[in-house]
């Protein structure tokens, strides 16, 4: 899958976890920069990731997650390998 | 009478050398250099008027420095979050009667509050001249914490915990046979307004072990995780929602280090304590529970054997520890037994607060003698089985926990009304997907969530604020004509 494809379905899924509107999604993005990004709206927006890519994340690699950016080169690994 | 605790921090300080005394930010403090900060802290608490030192709540050794500080020169400290409202920081600073309010680090929030409140002295306890450490053994009756809890008036609460309380809890802590050592790593995920946190920092320095916080800069459920995980953590206490939040992942969880791991602040589930059991082979697990008011916990229910008994699939409470006795009142105020007769629990012992500052009517409402004794209602409903364990069975009144943060509804039904002073307000706390959520329902035809979510910021702190906020054509009425909180609570859980 394409990043491109993947920041414009991960836009759709950030406005329904984190109620902050069509975000433009850039590889800095970090819950300092979105209002609602707290421990409890990140995993429900990890969880939202997981089943609509049909993939599954391991605990290292969240807790290795530094900013957007990971999460979508962490999706494109595993939609591939997928 | 002096106080044990102190003085075995007090040895500790100057016996440990280069030992981790805590780990912050991935960076190790050694007890000499926690001494020297701490020695260097108490030449400027010396020559501060007042009783209580007002802390502003960074993860930095300073910090703590500066709490150890104020107990070896015999005072108090009341934490302030630099990111409350600065109304809510006024309101602490003239309950407490603070005059100095120490930081450790330089940051654009600590520039604003010395812009607003420009008659405190403002001090960076990492910048003062060093000065020879000494412990002025404080009396028992002095106090050693105020913290603020959510009122239902729309004020704060402060609760003061003297030196003996806090030595009662250390009393009942070790009495729990623990046998902390000097090599043990404690976890303290809480912020310093919440009392859990006094334990995570106090009970490890006694003993020459350390403590370990939470890194900024990554989200807290995942920080904790790393924490527990690369520190080799071998004391936990947690809220349990924190680990509810991993339960996707408990699988990927195996701490073979951590040999003691309590939860407080909310109610276990059975099958969440079962999970985590498993990410923890060697650890004895407890339940422990208490209010701010009988400092820190005060009641322990061993979790260790394979079928934990329990209400409604909530572990239970357990027995009293060693400093606290416990009584089940009915609605008149007299003390009811018997076997899963359920009342009021009421608490009383060496770790009950003196009671609430400047509060007089709070103090009647909620503390009273039986036999002699004090007690202190705690608004929780609780029952008593035949072994004498006691089982949380709900509120009394209309308080939430969220995330282990006890929160009054009226208090922020006070804060919605000054927001929308022409319209009914409502706030519920409701459950979904194993955390606790609030959410505020407003008499009007649309809401802005956003602009509502800033203007609610001004005035309560950030753990108050609704998750969601809706508007609501008619706040609905049960048979009694009061509000229906339970519809409302459904329709949150329905739109979640």
């Amino acid at each position: 899958m394409e990043s491109s494809d993947i920041r414009t379905q991960l836009s759709t899924i950030f406005d329904s976890v984190f109620h902050c509107g069509a975000i433009t999604i850039t590889d800095d993005l970090t819950a300092d920069q979105v209002e609602k990004w707290d421990s409890l709206t990140h995993l429900t927006m990890i969880a939202a990731v997981e089943s609509h890519f049909g993939i599954r994340f391991k605990l290292k690699e969240l807790t290795g997650m530094k900013n957007t950016g990971d999460l979508i080169t962490l999706i494109t690994e595993k939609t591939q390998v997928g | 009478m002096s106080v044990s605790f102190l003085v075995s921090i007090f040895k500790r300080l100057q016996l440990c050398g280069d030992e981790p005394a805590c780990i912050i930010e991935d960076k190790a403090t050694s007890y000499d250099s926690f001494a020297r900060s701490a020695g260097a802290i108490q030449g400027k608490i010396q020559r501060t008027g007042s009783m209580h030192m007002g802390i502003i709540t960074q993860n930095a050794p300073e910090t703590y420095a500066t709490i150890i500080a104020s107990w070896l020169t015999g005072k108090a400290y009341v934490p302030i979050p630099a990111h409350y409202p600065a109304s809510r920081i006024e309101e602490i600073i003239q309950s407490s009667e603070i005059g100095t309010l120490f930081y450790a680090v330089e940051d654009p929030e600590i520039e604003n509050l010395k812009d607003i409140f420009p008659q405190i002295d403002f001090v960076n306890s990492a910048s003062l001249p060093e000065s020879e450490i000494f412990c002025a053994f404080p009396a028992e009756d002095k106090t050693a914490y105020v913290l603020y809890t959510s009122g239902t008036t729309g004020k704060p609460k402060g609760v003061p915990i003297t030196f003996g309380n806090l030595q009662a809890f250390m009393d009942s802590f070790d009495a729990l046979e623990y046998d902390v050592r000097d090599q043990d790593r404690f976890l303290q995920m809480f912020d310093l307004t919440f009392d859990l946190s006094v334990v995570c920092f106090t009970r490890p320095l006694m003993s020459g072990a350390s403590f370990h916080t939470l890194p900024s800069g990554m989200i807290k459920t995942l920080a904790l995780y790393h924490v527990l995980e690369e520190n080799q953590i071998t004391v936990s206490l947690m809220v349990p929602s924190a680990i509810g939040l991993l339960i996707p992942y408990l699988e990927d969880i195996h701490l073979p280090e951590l040999r003691i791991s309590q939860f407080c602040g909310e109610a276990l589930k059975k099958d969440l304590l079962k999970k985590w059991k498993s990410c923890v082979p060697n650890a004895r697990v407890d339940n422990v529970y208490g209010p701010t008011e009988a400092t820190i916990y005060c009641t322990s229910q061993g979790c260790n054997a394979e079928n934990i008994s329990h209400h409604n699939g909530v572990v239970g409470i357990g027995k009293p520890m060693k400093s606290t006795t416990l009584m089940l009142i009915d609605d008149h105020g007299t003390p009811i037994t018997g076997n899963k007769i359920e009342g009021e629990l009421c608490l009383g012992g060496n770790q009950l607060t003196p009671g609430y500052l400047n509060n007089e009517e709070q103090n009647r409402e909620k503390f009273f003698y039986h036999n002699d004794c004090r007690y202190y209602k705690t608004g929780d409903l609780a029952y008593q089985d035949r072994n004498g364990n006691y089982f949380y069975v709900g509120r009394k009144d209309d308080q939430v926990k969220i995330q282990g943060y006890r929160i009054e509804l009226a208090e922020l039904e006070v804060a919605a009304g000054r927001v929308f002073p022409d319209s009914p307000a409502v706030a519920i706390g409701y459950q979904a997907e194993e955390a606790w959520y609030l959410a505020l329902f407003v008499k009007q035809s649309s809401i802005d969530e956003g602009q509502t979510q800033q203007l609610l910021k001004r005035i309560l702190p950030p753990y108050m604020i609704p998750h969601r906020m809706y508007a609501i054509a008619e706040i609905p009425l049960n048979a009694n004509g009061k509000t229906d909180r339970k519809a409302l609570r459904q329709i949150a859980e329905r739109q979640h």
